[in-house]
């Protein structure tokens, strides 16, 4: 076995014992990053536009990170996107480096909006006939370069042989499917190269952190189809609406699970980051029963099937946590990671002892901003009160743009160092 | 219950049916449109930002409620004008250079209108320059700067420094808010004020109004009973 396989191992195994709850040998280090390795390393000359457009020479700054630092998993979070095919396919909910005419500079990560792609008045529709929703009104609204493929039609008036199929012969159906091959072709090419960079990443010893992802049904409604404030108003005039969508897409979220049961992947963890269940945005009772209920079903859906949630929720959650971990107790112990962007860690530590892996811990601003002393000690501070027994990860509170390098390396040097030594 | 405790109650929950026929009501029984606005339309609002700090509601019964006073001040709006009743204060928001996002600087807007500000929103991706001009043209009380990224919340410090070169920063009261901003940048860069959420924005911004220091980490407020 070659020195990166062994160390392959020990890193997955490492990574596989906090999850299951066990003590391993030390405490893993596993940071999500989005620019930081552009940002480390300067001379490469990498932004999150060649993060977009020239994976292959991102790449070699994500490779030096983890070669430099070691992390024990593969966290990269700005890898996975292909300008090209957004500016083939132009999508609305966002902005990124490198569309023509953005006022984004070259090293802004892409920036997301929020945009009502679905009416109030529609959600009978969406439920009704999705397949219909999605083409006729979400796709031409949500992507500038397929509008023409509202009038995708299949005619059933005159069926003689392929007279129902007329409609498409229209141009602007024509070029909306035209330019649909086209993005599956440029999409493809940019999925290969994924693909590879991750089977990179392994063949140098560093497991992906996760294999899948998704979103909890509530986030897909609120972020992609009815936006945040369409959302907010829901939520107090048609909750029940929001209910229906919210399981119709927990199915849909579970079908898709279901087709990879026995995929060959390097690991069986799924991410979910939570975008909208923050404290103060939703009541605990809508919570539970608009929020929680479907996701709890993609996630009992998951964990029978034998894969990880990797839990990752975004904003305050300190009203959320003691409801969260009752509904935890529903699966054994050791199903789910969880991620806590705030938050009082040892109290965190103590509230999913036994229960679930937590990871977090590290301020983005203290990276940033602080002397390196603070990092010392706050590594320090979360080894002895979240490492005992498994169940911990060390990682920043979100993904790490930018920071100080002393920083950085005073993260990684004290968990190695003090992780071990406990 | 008087007529302008069934207004504020109705923006309270939210009907603004209700307050259309309620300020149709007081109308005719001849009470103040500014009695109406702040002894009904306001006063409910300030119930809720109770209720929301108790964690009684939440955003979205709040933002309802902003929207049903701000329908009831549209209603009473040339009343109000007739009685020259003016806004509480004046208050420009804007998300800075660089960053695109606007729901959280949306609903600090919306909060801000709703206990009686008039407010002067200049978007999202708004240069220091277009906010230094801003200050210049309406004469802010208050000037209301969002970051949602890390890598733009170099740039409240960079407006914050700006509006000081300018010579500005004696005539406005700066607050920052946003997903990675906290009580401690704020202070580091000299922020009149923080909020980390957009109804004790609304009272943080109050605030600034009664208090007489005018510049730097001076009054960090994050949240208070009375919004």
């Amino acid at each position: 076995m070659s020195k990166n396989q062994t160390m392959y191992e020990l890193r997955l195994k490492r990574f596989e014992d906090a999850i299951a709850l066990k003590e391993p040998d030390t405490t893993p280090v596993a940071p999500w990053v989005d620019g930081l390795p552009y940002f480390l390393y300067p001379e490469l000359g990498v932004t999150h536009k060649t993060a977009l457009y020239d994976h292959a020479k991102a790449m070699e700054a994500h490779i030096r990170y983890h070669r430099e630092f070691e992390p024990d998993a593969n966290c990269t979070n700005s890898m996975f996107l292909c300008g090209k095919a957004a500016d083939f396919l132009e999508p609305t909910m966002m902005d990124w480096p490198g569309r023509k005419g953005t006022p984004l500079p070259d090293e802004s990560i892409y920036q997301m909006f929020e945009i009502e792609h679905m009416r109030a008045d529609e959600y009978d529709e969406l439920i009704g006939d999705y397949s219909k929703f999605i083409l006729t009104k979400y796709l031409p609204r949500a992507f500038k370069g397929l509008r023409g493929i509202e009038n995708f039609r299949i005619d059933p008036s005159v069926c003689i042989m392929n007279l129902p199929l007329t409609p498409i012969a229209a141009p602007d159906v024509q070029g909306a499917l035209t330019k649909l091959i086209e993005y599956g072709r440029i999409q493809a090419q940019a999925d290969e190269v994924f693909l590879k960079f991750i089977g990179g990443m392994i063949d140098l010893g560093f497991p992906p952190i996760f294999a899948a992802y998704g979103e909890s049904p509530f986030d897909v409604i609120s972020d992609y189809f009815r936006g945040t404030m369409g959302m907010l108003y829901d939520q107090v005039e048609r909750p029940e609406k929001i209910k229906e969508a919210c399981a119709f897409f927990a199915d849909i979220q579970i079908e898709k699970y279901v087709a990879m049961k026995d995929a060959p992947l390097p690991v069986r963890r799924v991410f979910f980051p939570l975008h909208k269940g923050m404290d103060g945005f939703i009541s605990d009772e809508q919570y539970r029963d608009l929020y929680w209920a479907p996701f709890h079903r993609i996630l009992a859906r998951l964990i029978d099937m034998g894969y990880t949630p990797i839990i990752y929720t975004e904003g305050s959650y300190e009203t959320r946590c003691a409801f969260i971990r009752e509904k935890l107790l529903e699966f054994p112990p050791g199903s789910c990671m969880i991620h806590f962007e705030s938050g009082d860690f040892a109290a965190l530590k103590k509230m999913f002892q036994g229960i679930a892996c937590i990871f977090g811990g590290v301020p983005m601003q203290m990276l940033e901003y602080a002397e390196k002393d603070k990092i010392v000690d706050r590594v320090k501070y979360l080894i002895d009160n979240c490492a005992a027994g498994g169940g911990y990860v060390l990682d920043a509170s979100g993904a790490i743009e930018i920071a100080k390098r002393e920083n950085i390396e005073a993260m990684f040097e004290t968990a190695r160092t003090y992780g071990k030594a406990r | 219950m008087s007529l302008l405790e069934e207004l504020a109650q109705a923006v309270e929950y939210g009907k603004t049916a209700d307050v259309a026929a309620l300020i149709e009501r007081g109308v005719a029984e001849g009470v103040s449109a500014q009695d109406m606005l702040s002894n009904g339309l306001i006063r409910g609002m300030k119930g809720l930002g109770v209720k929301f700090k108790n964690h009684q509601v939440f955003v979205p019964e709040v933002l309802i409620a902003a929207r049903t006073l701000k329908k009831g001040s549209e209603t009473l709006k040339h009343l109000l004008i007739d009685e020259k009743i003016e806004p509480i204060g004046k208050a420009v928001t804007a998300t800075v250079k660089g960053d695109l996002h606007d729901v959280g600087k949306n609903l600090v807007r919306i909060m801000l209108e709703g206990v009686g500000f008039k407010v002067i929103d200049l978007g999202v991706d708004v240069s220091t320059d277009a906010i230094i001009d801003s200050i210049r043209v309406h004469t802010p009380d208050v000037l209301a700067l969002s970051a949602l990224l890390n890598t733009t919340l170099n740039q409240l410090a960079n407006v914050i420094r700006d509006v000081g070169d300018a010579g500005l920063r004696g005539q406005v009261k700066i607050m920052v808010g946003g997903a990675p901003v906290d009580e401690e940048f704020a202070k580091r860069i000299g922020a009149d004020a923080y909020a980390d959420n957009a109804v004790a924005a609304a009272e943080v911004a109050k605030q600034l109004l009664e208090t007489d220091q005018k510049v730097g980490g001076a009054k960090i407020v994050k949240e208070s009973d009375d919004v």
